[in-house]
């Protein structure tokens, strides 16, 4: 409809409500009874007014949520030490790194290394993030259902609670807890410590030894807690977490003049990009999955950003069974002169790392350390896909896993927003619904026995691949379709009435691979 | 089935005006506009004022093609070799002049050729 459209229609409306004002009341003065129907004309023009009105208060509300989303997200980011760390370019471009010499300007250069591998890694605390949320939850739930009694020395049950409830939570936080630490701390330590020892003379940093690596739980432990009584964000406690079992030891140790001056030859940025690729990539198989003995690692894995490569990694949940492959070995010293230009780092004299991993909750021994790394040369250019292949376990079921494990991962908050919104908007959900809640739907969706797993690899129209395999999951109502490299596109159940669950999946052509 | 379809052009309306089309999946829009095709498929089952909202819906498309083209890149559509009365399969033809829409008369107009919708 055009404006003249419009302004007749507000015309017409107005003459409408105003012949009924004037209905009613000389009715009442005249005791002649209202004519019913321009009355109800008139209540339905106002109903309908009424009904634009609230419509646009609503997306008002809506707009005005996600605009103040944005602007914490933005917010998040300027305190984030990427926004800090832009003082450091200048620096570096005013003095270089093989002309370091004053007292002053070596300290700088220590922070620089932190806030530089801090910065190479954000993405990596967003993992870390996670997993301290699911440790919290469960540490939260625990709370709930248990409480301490002093005359026992145990915990035992709330009220309306059982033993079982106590026992159960309390696994739930010793099973958070492991992982988190063992897949996101730890690794970190171990692969920062043995890439960094040609650096550092092989013993300098705490961290290049079982022992050394067992000591820093506390630590770690400790500075998470005092992080937590100072009132940090979770993310600001897991950074704290990550850097006391990183960045910490390693920037003391690089106060030493002498090693400043052995690292200004060296791209520090490059050497922390690649500690912790892989770190993301490798670690958690080669520790916390200790039972996996062969380990390959397309060459698409390093190419991924670090959120990728995490996300990836840490999807791995049931390790297959033990096999007489070699030990695994991590990209220790990988050959990486053909990465678009980066010096090889970490390559010389890196020390054997022999670790007992039954000292962090582990079975059987790893070693790490030897040249001969198992990570074929990256590509030049970046591809989709690349998970890290785990032998026997289809990647349908690590995206499952990790979903089940960390809650659906969505492009961002908004994202997810508006997701729920819409939802409500279709009733597909109830309107008190919370992000949380439809997380818990995809959960359970996802968690059903009768679930179907298609692949959704091109378009059913014009035959076009997409830039990524999606994988569609079902139970018979709605459908959750995720992409292969882990992140939400939408969940929702098909109308009925246009060919329902079966009927769209029907559309989309897809192959049922479960 | 009338109550299903009026729900159908409900959501339909609901993905056309949506403001935030960055937010959604572009498979779910794409998902939209096979309703869209249903829609067109049982037009004579819909009454007049179903008609009217299906109408006005689709002018809020036809004058976001640019928007709707882009955001649904991803998924590959464009090019299709669906029926022209299908015209939100080709918004691609229409954001280069070669379709044109007149909702109101329900015909579409592809490179001077008329062809009457409904």
């Amino acid at each position: 409809m055009g404006i003249l459209d419009d302004i007749a229609t507000a015309v017409g409306n107005g003459f409408i409500q105003n012949s009924a004002n004037n209905d009613a009341m000389y009715s009442e003065a005249f005791g002649f009874e209202p004519q019913p129907q321009l009355q109800a004309m008139s209540q339905a023009i106002t109903t309908d007014l009424e009904n634009k009105v609230e419509k646009a208060r609503q997306q008002r509300e809506i707009a005005a949520k996600q605009e103040a989303e944005k602007k914490r997200q933005q917010e998040e980011w300027n305190n984030s030490v990427l926004g800090k760390a832009e003082h450091w370019d200048n620096l570096e471009k005013a003095t270089p790194w093989g002309n370091v010499t004053s007292y002053e300007i070596q300290q700088k250069a220590a922070e620089k290394i932190g806030e530089d591998a801090i910065n190479s890694t954000v993405n990596y605390f967003k993992g870390a993030k996670a997993g301290y949320l699911a440790y919290a939850d469960a540490r939260n739930n625990f709370d709930k259902v248990a409480e301490y009694d002093t005359a026992t020395g145990r915990y035992a049950p709330k009220e309306g609670y059982t033993q079982n409830d106590v026992d159960f939570a309390e696994e739930q936080v010793k099973k958070a807890g492991s992982a988190f630490r063992n897949e996101t701390l730890y690794p970190g330590a171990m692969v920062l410590g043995v890439l960094g020892a040609p650096f550092t003379g092989g013993g300098s940093l705490a961290l290049s030894g079982a022992a050394g690596l067992f000591s820093l739980g506390e630590n770690v432990n400790s500075s998470m807690e005092e992080a937590g009584k100072r009132g940090e964000t979770p993310l600001e406690i897991a950074r704290e977490g990550v850097r006391t079992a990183t960045y910490g030891p390693l920037v003391d140790t690089l106060t030493d003049p002498d090693l400043m001056k052995k690292l200004g030859d060296k791209p520090l940025s490059t050497f922390v990009d690649i500690a912790f690729s892989g770190m993301q990539a490798v670690a958690p198989l080669a520790m916390a999955r200790a039972g996996v003995r062969s380990i390959k690692i397309p060459k698409e894995v390093l190419n991924k950003t670090p959120e990728e490569i995490l996300a990836a990694a840490s999807a791995y949940d049931n390790p297959p069974a033990e096999t007489s492959q070699p030990a695994p070995k991590l990209p220790v010293g990988a050959d990486v002169e053909d990465y678009e230009g980066v010096k090889p780092v970490g390559k010389e004299g890196a020390n054997e790392f022999v670790g007992n991993s039954k000292n962090l909750g582990i079975e059987s021994e790893f070693s790490v350390g030897d040249n001969e790394g198992v990570v074929d040369k990256p590509a030049a250019g970046r591809e989709p896909g690349g998970m890290v292949d785990e032998p026997g376990r289809a990647e349908f079921e690590t995206i499952k896993d990790g979903i089940m494990r960390n809650g659906p991962k969505w492009k961002s908050d908004t994202t997810l927003d508006g997701h729920v919104a819409k939802r409500i908007k279709k009733e597909h959900i109830p309107d008190n619904w919370t992000t949380k809640d439809y997380n818990n739907k995809i959960k359970e969706v996802l968690s059903k026995k009768n679930l179907e797993v298609y692949e959704y690899v091109r378009n059913e129209k014009t035959g076009q691949p997409f830039d990524q395999k999606y994988y569609i999951y079902g139970d018979g109502k709605w459908i959750v379709m995720v992409g292969e490299n882990g992140v939400m596109e939408t969940a929702f159940p098909p109308d009925a009435i246009n060919g329902g669950y079966s009927g769209y999946l029907q559309g989309l052509k897809v192959s049922r691979i479960k | 089935m009338n109550e299903d379809l009026k729900k159908l052009i409900k959501n339909y309306g609901i993905d056309v005006e949506d403001e935030f089309l960055k937010d959604a999946s572009p498979f779910e829009i794409n998902y939209t506009f096979e309703t869209r095709q249903y829609l067109a498929k049982n037009y004579q089952l819909l009454d007049s004022e179903d008609k009217e909202k299906l109408e006005y819906f689709d002018a809020i498309l036809f004058s976001r093609a640019r928007e709707f083209y882009d955001y649904l890149k991803p998924v590959g559509v464009w090019g299709n070799n669906l029926p022209l009365e299908y015209w939100w399969w080709h918004l691609d033809k229409i954001i280069l002049g070669e379709l044109a829409v007149d909702v109101s008369k329900k015909q579409i107009n592809y490179q001077g050729k008329i062809i009457k919708l409904g």
